[in-house]
């Protein structure tokens, strides 16, 4: 198996098992994942994610055959583009991982009043993909062949702290990245099932979009509508862990009416098709 | 096996779905209906669609009796028609069940104290939903504080937590030291941690399995059974044997 999306390290409102890599890899050996693509989760947070990306990258040198990296950039934050030079040239960065709702900069940038009724969250911002420093990180991302994850959302809103009030991803927003950009490869990440729905019938280009089903926690035959409605090979399992039970997107396959060669395909097949692993 | 206390369904087609999938997971379904075919779920309902929502339950449960436990959906605002309505449900069916409170008034308010009364009567299990979030929660929602009202008010009745007060965190605060209660993990997202918290405060004594489907997935909720740090034992409890031992005490005559 292939955890098309996971994190490591810790999240400031709760403690969570299997933050570390260590714990981490008896968690993936207990349940058969032998690669996870990974980010840190630090970086959800941190304002200066080459520190993140750095951690995370002297955490994958220790373990190259069991963690694939994705490396976060804030295009909403100045000197963006010396972090993703420094994670092409000397961290060998091939896959891109991007939180538009957390990373929101609305205290740098002029407001998006569409963004900002949209979601009834008066003082909430994300940058959105029209906006030119987002153009111009999907540029590079199209001119290095990296794969894009959209992180949507990462924690059920349910749990949230009462300050950390943060809406997942419009799909209208991962909609302009993704019609925008056919030649870039994007793994949807942290989506509900209304939401891969939603983005699949909006997407101008469905070749390459994927994505993982770690918030993809019903309705009934969840999995199984998935598949019939975008063929077999456009969903990845994914955990996020640490912030899910890895066992809800393994379930979610294995009890899918399925056949067994696409519960192959979701399980480790479509992963390694995208990921190169 | 395994013992869902926390089931509803839309449509005919996805309620074939779940027993289905019961069948296959050797899963017994407390089903409570909050709407009919494919219709909304007002959180005001009248009478008359109580009545026509509990005669879908209750035909469930007679096609299907191994497979389902009826959950008697009542709207405590109707007072006397509410009571009547559970007595004859009660009356007819003679096997295990349950009540479902919803949202149409909280569940600490005094108008719901005549349905309780005669819940302690017959032993049934009340699954009571509760919420509340960073978000927000509606006007007639039973928030955990609430319902720690409620089941202070009313020890001789067994009340299923629904949804740990959906911040989980939260709910369980709200739980310590009720012998009454019993969280319900269902229909939030299965999150690292939500399963042993409730153990570590509580006691597997206190977790019941619910899903909350068709809305959730069996799987999804599953997960938080058997994803978490716990034991075998525990594993039990919280997956039927919780459930299966309130179902074994109660009296329907």
């Amino acid at each position: 198996m292939i955890d098309a999306n996971a994190f490591l390290g810790e999240w400031p409102f709760r403690r969570l098992p299997y933050a570390q890599p260590e714990d981490r890899l008896r968690k993936m050996d207990a349940l058969g994942i032998e690669k996870a693509v990974v980010s840190r989760l630090e970086n959800v947070f941190y304002k200066d994610l080459l520190v993140g990306n750095e951690e995370l990258h002297a955490i994958v040198r220790r373990y190259p055959d069991r963690f694939i990296p994705a490396y976060t950039i804030n295009p909403g934050f100045p000197g963006w583009e010396h972090d993703l030079e420094v994670c092409i040239n000397d961290f060998g960065m091939r896959n891109l991982r991007l939180h538009p709702n957390y990373h929101q900069y609305s205290r740098l940038k002029g407001n998006v009043p569409r963004m900002v009724e949209a979601r009834g969250y008066p003082n909430y911002q994300q940058y959105h993909f029209l906006d030119d420093q987002a153009q111009a990180l999907l540029g590079k991302a199209e001119e290095h062949d990296l794969v894009v994850l959209i992180s949507i959302g990462v924690e059920d809103p349910r749990f949230a702290h009462w300050l950390m009030k943060v809406p997942s991803v419009t799909m209208i927003d991962a909609a302009e990245a993704v019609n925008g950009f056919p030649g870039v490869r994007f793994l949807v990440c942290g989506a509900v099932f209304s939401e891969v729905t939603s983005l699949w019938s909006t997407a101008y280009h469905q070749d390459n979009l994927y994505f993982e089903n770690s918030r993809v926690q019903g309705p009934i035959g969840d999995v199984d509508d998935l598949c019939a409605l975008m063929g077999a090979d456009h969903l990845l399992f994914g955990s996020n862990l640490p912030i899910n039970y890895a066992e809800s997107a393994k379930l979610s396959i294995e009890y899918a009416e399925v056949d067994a060669a696409v519960k192959q395909a979701l399980f480790s097949g479509n992963a390694e098709r995208l990921f190169g692993a | 096996m395994i013992i869902d206390v926390h089931v509803h369904y839309r449509s005919d087609a996805q309620l074939a779905q779940a027993l289905c999938q019961a069948e296959r997971l050797d899963m017994v379904l407390c089903l409570n209906t909050i709407n009919l075919e494919s219709t909304a779920s007002p959180h005001f309902p009248s009478m008359s669609f109580v009545t026509a929502c509990n005669d879908r339950t209750a035909a469930a449960a007679r096609e299907h009796p191994q497979r389902v436990i009826p959950f008697w959906y009542l709207n405590p605002v109707h007072g006397d028609a509410a009571c009547t309505e559970l007595q004859q449900r009660v009356a007819q069916h003679q096997g295990p069940q349950g009540v479902k409170l919803w949202m149409a008034v909280k569940g600490n308010d005094s108008c719901v104290d005549p349905v309780l009364a005669l819940c302690a009567k017959h032993r049934l299990p009340v699954l009571q939903h509760t919420n509340i979030e960073a978000g927000g929660t509606l006007p007639t929602e039973t928030t955990p504080q609430e319902m720690r009202e409620m089941a202070l008010r009313h020890p001789d009745v067994t009340f299923l937590w629904g949804h740990a007060g959906s911040d989980f965190e939260y709910g369980v605060k709200c739980a310590l030291g009720l012998g009454n209660v019993f969280m319900d993990i269902g229909g939030n997202e299965a999150t690292n941690g939500y399963t042993e918290l409730l153990v570590r405060l509580l006691g597997a004594e206190r977790v019941v399995y619910g899903s909350d489907t068709t809305g959730r997935s069996f799987a999804s909720q599953l997960a938080k059974v058997y994803g978490p740090d716990i034991t075998e034992e525990e594993r039990e409890k919280i997956l039927y044997k919780n459930a299966a031992a309130l179902f074994g005490r109660q009296r329907y005559d």
